[in-house]
């Protein structure tokens, strides 16, 4: 009676899986009770805009540049890439809250402000937009939204459904608009039908060559493999044998200014805008075809 | 449930959370008499009853878990996430608290105008959810009850629960037929089972002495029922079968 291809069957199940994770978002219980939550379902063609949203920054600012500049963006597009290659894209949960208001009245200074209606005047006269969302935020609905979105992720892992909650994409998503009213907005990618997707992430282990990914590990973790520091110039260990290298090949340990990387991080920043806001009526476009808004 | 809190996703893997579990008569009454200690001294009206009427589940609840996030103010996620304010370097957090080489000073607790000393670093608190909502859905998948207050928490905090943490949870878990944390009525600080079976007991005291000596009353009814002195308590029927 039935003959499927069983990875095609898993994989058309993942819609219906986000309607039970979602069930499990708004379920979530609530230390204010009065955060509302905001949630979107994408998954096919509606995906590619976020996605090519980081390939148009990479076009632009070249692999390297996107990748040194943006790197946990670019390693959780190369997972998101490489799934819709194998025609087997994640069904995406947008999940966001506006955290930028707060008629709670209890006063705590969490915010950093004396009361929550200095917050709010604030948050209206001067609240900004960081690499990631909108602030100030409130430290009780932020707590609420995270709980509802820890929820949605326990239901996701209850299911046996490959997924990560991702703050990158979720700025993608906040960028372009998906959620409209949110201040905060968090992505929680259900599949592809793989293991350890987003966590060994296969997709990255062609990215760099094995010296490349030690290069770069040194360049972060020197610290944890110094030398003596007492001299005022401590050694790095390197990969092998280091002992041998010549005085003159060693790295050392030291602060020194990085002329124009803030200048390269700030364009790139910039760039990075640029093209969201180039993108944010496709986005608008199909949510005006899925009639979501008027 | 702590296990799972300690095991939720948090942003960059990196540890934050710190759980004390608290139970017993006297532990829950000292943590509701600060509750309804800070109901009055915070000074804000609105909490007056919320702070109460939370104190009666302090009360009834089996056991309290405490989650308090120990990097909220001191360690900032440092990404420029603007989730705090959006100003670039984390400004908004590091430009409100006392620093020095960079890092935040958090033995200074002098500024404290607020019952919390904030701003804090929105992804850390964000973490704190994370932790919370894992002890929620633990707590929901073994069936007991269990709900997130911030009143518990601050009187955790302040009795020196978590006290790494500048931000903290209660989460009281009760195992009683009807959950205690749901169904609230008006003025349930008064209006409580506890004060309900006092009310009963007071009243039913009260009553019961209205009524005569027992002994003689007992008496006179076994006379009138046909019994006599000796065969006092039996019927008549039982007394002829003797």
């Amino acid at each position: 009676m039935t003959m499927i291809d069983g990875r095609r069957h898993a994989h058309e199940g993942l819609l219906a899986a986000a309607s039970q994770v979602l069930q499990a978002y708004y379920k979530a219980p609530q230390c204010t009770s009065r955060t509302k939550l905001l949630s979107m379902v994408v998954s096919g063609e509606e995906l590619r805009p976020m996605v090519e949203l980081v390939g148009a920054l990479e076009d632009s600012l070249g692999r390297e540049g996107a990748a040194s500049v943006f790197f946990p963006l670019y390693m959780d597009y190369l997972c998101y890439k490489e799934a819709l290659q194998r025609d087997d894209p994640p069904v995406v949960l947008i999940l966001g809250a506006n955290l930028m208001h707060s008629e709670l009245g209890w006063n705590c200074g969490a915010c950093g402000f004396k009361s929550c209606a200095e917050f709010n005047r604030f948050s209206k006269e001067s609240g900004g937009m960081g690499l990631f969302g909108g602030g100030p935020s409130c430290a009780w609905k932020t707590i609420d939204f995270c709980i509802a979105v820890d929820y949605a992720c326990a239901a996701a892992h209850l299911l046996n459904i490959e997924n990560r909650v991702q703050a990158t994409f979720g700025a993608v998503a906040y960028l372009l608009g998906y959620l409209e009213d949110a201040s905060m907005v968090l992505t929680l990618p259900l599949g592809p039908i793989a293991e350890l997707w987003y966590y060994n992430r296969p997709s990255m282990t062609r990215l760099a060559t094995y010296q490349e990914w030690v290069k770069l590990m040194r360049q972060n973790y020197t610290l944890m493999f110094q030398m003596f520091s007492s001299n005022m110039h401590p050694w790095v260990k390197d990969d092998g044998p280091w002992w041998r290298k010549e005085h003159t090949d060693r790295d050392v340990v030291g602060v020194k200014k990085d002329e124009g990387l803030e200048a390269v991080i700030y364009e790139a920043r910039g760039k990075l805008m640029e093209i969201a806001i180039g993108m944010r009526g496709q986005v608008q476009e199909i949510k005006q075809k899925k009639g979501l808004i008027g | 449930m702590l296990n799972a809190a300690l095991t939720a996703p948090v942003t960059g893997g990196v540890d934050h959370v710190e759980g004390e579990i608290v139970w017993g008569y006297d532990e829950q009454e000292e943590i509701a008499r600060k509750m309804e200690e800070l109901a009055h001294t915070l000074k804000n009206k609105r909490l007056v009853e919320i702070f109460t009427y939370e104190a009666v589940m302090a009360r009834e609840a089996d056991c309290i878990l405490f989650l308090g996030d120990y990097r909220s103010k001191e360690t900032p996620f440092d990404v420029d996430c603007g989730y705090c304010n959006g100003m670039a370097g984390c400004a908004f957090v590091y430009e409100r608290h006392k620093t020095a080489m960079g890092q935040i000073d958090a033995t200074d607790r002098d500024l404290q105008e607020t019952p919390l000393d904030g701003p804090f670093c929105m992804i850390r608190v964000g973490d704190l959810g994370f932790s919370i909502g894992s002890a929620l859905w633990m707590a929901k998948t073994l069936m007991v009850d269990c709900r997130p207050f911030y009143s518990m928490g601050l009187a955790g905090l302040k009795l020196g629960y978590c006290r790494n943490s500048d931000i903290v949870v209660g989460l009281p878990v009760a195992t009683l037929s009807k959950n205690p944390f749901v169904d609230i009525h008006y003025n349930y600080h008064v209006v409580n089972m506890r004060k309900m079976v006092d009310a009963v007991r007071k009243h039913y005291i009260i009553t019961r002495q209205a009524g005569p000596d027992y002994r003689l009353v007992s008496l006179e009814r076994f006379k009138r029922m046909g019994g006599d002195e000796p065969g006092a308590g039996r019927t008549k029927d039982e007394g002829e079968k003797e």
